[in-house]
């Protein structure tokens, strides 16, 4: 990657007078992750491709539901969904998918980061006339840049592309490209998840279990060896690590992981605001208020960048509600509720010892006490010292 | 030129790790030699554990939050693995509602022969492990019907296993609630306790499913869910991180589970009330059951107020972050 790459012919440059809006769930990544690794593992041949499902309405897009596709491969050696399979799984997740009613959206497959190549091209070209879903966008999965996300600042390995086809006959792309008039255009994405798909992403992510294969008695010998020191090993030091430390109980460790997501959120966000902080510390000094400063500054200043900086900072103020006192009164509200459940809690928490304490105090009421003295207690034999006596009065006083 | 070796190049790359991503292998001959020993037979505990991969996790927990307070239900690909269940995938069966069950329905039969037709036409060969549905707002156990489902299921279908997801439990504890089960055969008597007490010891069960709970609860017992990702996963889910933080610090889950914690609160003063008729003199509910009510009393409201804690930080810590001190 030394050298600037040659513009991709496929991809045109023309920007869109309105971009869609790509809402990309997580459920659509872990599937091709999933699929990925399960092709690659079972030593399974050809490419990777596969159909997404979502909701269009206008150029607000969604993706939320990927199946993996079979491909068939014509005799130039194109790659082409088996249209068979595609329709009946179309059909299959639709049935099950109808509130709201998905369709399709778009497909997934891998390529490079440059963009899409003359391979992608058959499936696009398949997707748009022959079953003719002419706003099929395409997902391109970067294989190759999966492995490094963690240091590209989280940038996930994918790009989204949509097609536009080209005025006929157009003379500035040479090679044999030119046959083709349909080009890709790049299309920003951002990634949503739905309450629940968040909450199950974070599970997942947070929880340690790795896919390390598990202690059996009936699997080979060969490969358990290894594979259970891992497992079942670290299963155990976790194990053990949770009964040797303080006790906590189930309450309290889901506070606890409740606190940490909060912090780590926290945390997230101040990494963001000391990047631009740093970014713009970065700066040079303005020419404007130092006539010595030089008017070119090396490297010259990102305008786009420093734009969108200060329109982030002028939109703070107005974040605040607009009618304080109200969301004034409604967290005073939560609050109370919030600690009106937890004095409920404390009440009914001593309850059952409450109880006890009065059968035992009944008890021995009962013993020093055998008496009644006044001839309105009314005490019931049977019921004595199963804690009614509290009710009946007469001997606490 | 375009020939699927550019394809086959590119999937070469070494992302997976064969030791540490075991699991997404799969082999039909092997499978095939544990179905035909049938170790369970023998050993009506033998299944101890289930291992439910990413996607398949994902896939159950929103599509029982996708049917909201109706119960909805699928199935469960992969292999079985010792005393483990290794959940692969997971899908979607049209039928929705209590009584719809996994062997009610004939167009829900040919849609799942269709769906695994299809999935082994694509290199997908694994066989239905189990079934899943939802208990939206009461919580992780089997029901009557679900338990002659799932014993039908392990008599012709075995290994077979149950999993019981709880949506709404799922967003207001802010973690995914899930239990797996299997039932006993017809003539076993578990020794001891009855089979749901897990990990976590304690469900509330609301007054109008008790009955049902307590009926049954002796014919199952649960087992260990934990779940998977491959190393691949591991690394996207970080950069999925890079992408969510806002939401995890801007969600409000008191607000998002007011309906909830309502019901919650409902449930709560039944309880209560019906203790406190429990406790009227004359009344003849022996001292024992009584003690069992207040503990179960005390036990909801403990969670009704971790909950609401829960909801209770997260607003306070929005405010603390976000709000401009007073100028």
């Amino acid at each position: 990657m030394a050298a600037p790459a040659p513009p991709n012919p496929l991809l045109t440059s023309s920007t869109a007078d309105s971009s869609p809006a790509v809402q990309l769930h997580p459920l659509v990544i872990l599937n091709i992750s999933d699929y990925i690794t399960r092709h690659k593992l079972r030593g399974q041949k050809g490419p990777l491709v596969g159909a997404i499902l979502g909701l269009q309405n206008g150029r607000e897009i969604t993706m939320e539901v990927p199946f993996d596709c079979k491909y068939v491969e014509r005799e130039d050696g194109s790659i082409l969904l088996d249209e068979v399979f595609f329709k009946e799984r179309l059909e299959q997740y639709q049935t099950v998918f109808k509130s709201p009613q998905l369709e399709l959206v778009g497909w997934f497959t891998t390529g490079q980061p440059s963009g899409p190549e003359q391979r992608h091209l058959p499936i696009q070209l398949q997707l748009q006339t022959d079953l003719g879903y002419e706003s099929a966008m395409l997902l391109l999965f970067h294989i190759a840049l999966a492995s490094q996300t963690a240091e590209a600042g989280g940038k996930l390995p994918l790009t989204l592309y949509e097609t536009i086809w080209t005025n006929e006959g157009s003379m500035d792309i040479e090679g044999p490209e030119r046959n083709q008039p349909l080009r890709f255009r790049e299309v920003p994405h951002t990634v949503e998840a739905s309450d629940a798909e968040m909450i199950a992403v974070d599970f997942v992510a947070r929880g340690g279990g790795n896919a390390t294969a598990v202690e059996s008695e009936t699997t080979s010998a060969e490969t358990k060896s290894n594979e259970n020191g891992k497992g079942k090993g670290k299963a155990k030091v976790e194990g053990t690590e949770e009964k040797d430390e303080l006790y906590l109980n189930h309450e309290e460790e889901e506070h606890i992981a409740g606190l940490q997501a909060k912090a780590n959120a926290v945390r997230m966000l101040q990494t963001r605001i000391d990047l631009l902080l740093s970014y713009l510390s970065s700066q040079p000094p303005s020419y404007l208020d130092d006539a010595t400063t030089p008017m070119s500054a090396e490297p010259p200043p990102n305008h786009e960048i420093l734009r969108s900086i200060n329109a982030l900072v002028a939109r703070l103020p107005h974040l605040s509600a607009a009618n304080s006192i109200v969301l004034e009164r409604e967290i005073k509200e939560a609050k109370t509720d919030a600690q009106l459940l937890e004095l409920i809690a404390t009440l009914t928490d001593v309850l059952p010892d409450i109880r006890e304490l009065g059968q035992h105090w009944a008890q021995a009421q009962a013993r020093t006490a055998p008496v009644p003295t006044l001839g309105t207690l009314r005490v019931d034999k049977r019921e004595f010292g199963e804690g009614e006596a509290i009710e009946a009065g007469g001997p606490l006083r | 030129m375009e020939s699927l070796t550019t394809w086959e190049l590119e999937n070469a790359i070494g992302l997976v790790d064969p030791i540490r991503d075991a699991l997404y292998t799969y082999s039909a001959s092997q499978q095939r030699a544990i179905n035909d020993q049938k170790p369970w037979r023998t050993n009506p505990h033998y299944f101890q554990n289930v291992r439910i991969s990413a996607v398949a996790l994902l896939k159950m927990v929103t599509h029982a939050r996708a049917g909201g307070a109706i119960e909805v239900m699928g199935l469960m690909q992969g292999h079985v693995q010792g005393d483990t269940f290794v959940v692969t995938d997971a899908f979607r069966l049209p039928v929705e509602g209590t009584e719809t069950r996994v062997n009610a329905q004939d167009d829900a039969n040919e849609y799942m022969v269709k769906y695994l037709e299809l999935a082994r036409e694509n290199n997908q060969p694994e066989n239905v492990v189990g079934w899943y549905h939802s208990h939206p707002g009461y919580g992780c156990w089997l029901s009557g019907i679900d338990v002659s489902t799932q014993a039908l299921q392990q008599q012709f279908q075995d290994p077979f296993v149950a999993v019981v997801i709880d949506p709404d439990r799922t967003i207001s504890a802010g973690k995914v609630e899930i239990g797996a089960f299997r039932t006993f055969p017809e003539d076993y008597k578990p020794a001891g306790e009855a089979g749901t007490s897990d990990a976590d010891g304690f469900q509330t069960i609301p007054v109008d499913k008790m009955q049902d709970f307590g009926a049954h609860s002796e014919r199952y017992y649960s087992l260990d869910v934990s779940h998977f990702k491959s190393s691949l996963d591991s690394a996207l889910l970080v950069a999925l991180w890079n992408k969510y933080w806002i939401g995890t610090l801007s969600a409000n889950p008191l607000a998002a589970n007011r309906d909830f914690s309502n019901r919650q609160m409902k449930e709560l003063a039944r309880l209560i009330s019906d203790a406190e008729t429990a406790h009227g003199s004359g009344s003849k509910v022996p001292g024992r059951t009584l003690d069992a009510k207040l503990e179960k009393i005390a036990k909801t409201s403990r969670m009704v107020a971790v909950e609401e804690r829960a909801g209770m930080v997260a607003t306070l810590v929005k405010e603390r972050v976000f709000r401009a001190p007073e100028i």
